[in-house]
């Protein structure tokens, strides 16, 4: 890939596995709402381990691949720093820590659910989590929302209702749209 | 809490294929996390996926642990690793494998077209989820009204969700919900 003059790195060191773990355990425990977000600020703003250019380019993989963005995150940019061992760092930094904590969190759940005052505060709690998914639902969708580009919305629609309305499972729904969606997407690549 | 080995397969089972089909991220397989848990297999109630959904989403680190808290639920500390090991593993292994070939398709017209045809089916999956956590979570007008104005300033700002879901958690305490 040739390097552009905007994307002339910062002077760059090969990150020891050791830092590499410690930084996605601090993503891990400090991303609050979005972990992909801090990972961005640790790996570019203030390592800079990577460029913002090689950043975007890793990110948009990241959520292409199926599975949980923020986990393909480490293991991608694990592996370009370290290899395999780095990927099972990066990894292993991002999981570890919050998998405790929510086994403890799962315990507490499990001992005191049901007292009233806590069943009242999780009540409000998960109401406000529903919204936060709607508006960032919204928030992805406004891209799509171009001057005679119908296709997008239509997709987007068709899939909400099909999974969230008919409740059709998920590998049902996703083997009919998702070929019809690339189709489409097909007829209008370059 | 379940503790055989067939329960243990089921939850691996379950997640390794929601691993797999989880275009968009973590969050665009909780609709089939909830018809899992809750209507198929029985793992849960309604209100207890909604609960489980706000403690993920309200907790620090990645929004995917939702699994980890269905995998606690089911079988305790080995359903909850289970569980989290069944929704990174394979898409892990996946990512590993093709992020070294990627940038050979750069230009590809099937990359081109696998990439932009996927984001909108990713948006209508987060949407879903949206709707589907809405309607466990929400049993009265203002619950409905808390979930809308929540999405408006998400929608509208970058404030931290914390204080949002510090706000929504107080009005439940109060008995308002």
């Amino acid at each position: 890939m040739p390097e552009t003059p905007e994307s002339i790195p910062p002077p760059r060191k090969v990150p020891s596995l050791w830092n590499l773990f410690i930084s996605f355990v601090t993503i891990s425990l400090l991303g609050f709402g979005g972990t992909l977000a801090w990972a961005r600020r640790m790996a570019v703003d203030e390592r800079r381990w990577m460029s913002a250019a090689e950043f975007n380019e890793v990110f948009a993989l990241c959520q292409f691949l199926p599975g949980p963005n923020v986990a393909n995150f480490a293991v991608v940019f694990g592996a370009r720093m370290r290899g395999v061992v780095g990927a099972i760092c990066t990894a292993g930094g991002l999981i570890v820590p919050s998998l405790i904590l929510m086994i403890v969190l799962g315990a507490l759940y499990a001992r005191y659910g049901e007292i009233e005052a806590l069943q009242r505060i999780l009540g409000g709690v998960s109401t406000a989590a529903a919204g936060l998914i709607l508006g960032t639902a919204a928030r992805m969708a406004q891209p799509l929302l171009q001057p005679r580009q119908w296709h997008g919305p239509v997709i987007a629609l068709a899939v909400l209702v099909a999974v969230g309305v008919l409740r059709i499972p998920l590998w049902w729904a996703l083997a009919i749209l998702i070929p019809l969606a690339i189709a489409v997407a097909w007829r209008r690549a370059p | 809490m379940r503790l055989d080995a067939g329960t243990l397969l089921a939850i691996a089972a379950h997640f390794g294929l929601l691993s797999l089909l989880a275009v968009g991220g973590g969050n665009a397989t909780v609709p089939e996390m909830h018809r899992h848990a809750v209507e198929v297999a029985h793992w849960m109630t309604d209100r207890q996926f909604a609960d489980i959904f706000a403690i993920a989403q309200a907790a620090p680190g990645p929004n995917f642990l939702i699994s980890t808290l269905i995998g606690y639920q089911v079988a305790g500390i080995p359903g909850a690793v289970v569980a989290t090991l069944g929704m990174c593993g394979p898409s892990s292994v996946l990512a590993y494998y093709v992020s070294g070939t990627w940038d050979r398709f750069k230009y590809a017209r099937w990359r081109i077209a696998t990439q932009n045809g996927l984001i909108p089916v990713s948006v209508g999956l987060i949407g879903a989820s949206g709707v589907i956590v809405a309607q466990a979570a929400d049993h009265t007008v203002l619950a409905y009204a808390i979930t809308a104005v929540t999405a408006v300033i998400t929608y509208f700002t970058r404030l931290n969700p914390v204080w949002l879901f510090v706000a929504a958690g107080l009005l439940g305490f109060a008995g308002l919900i």
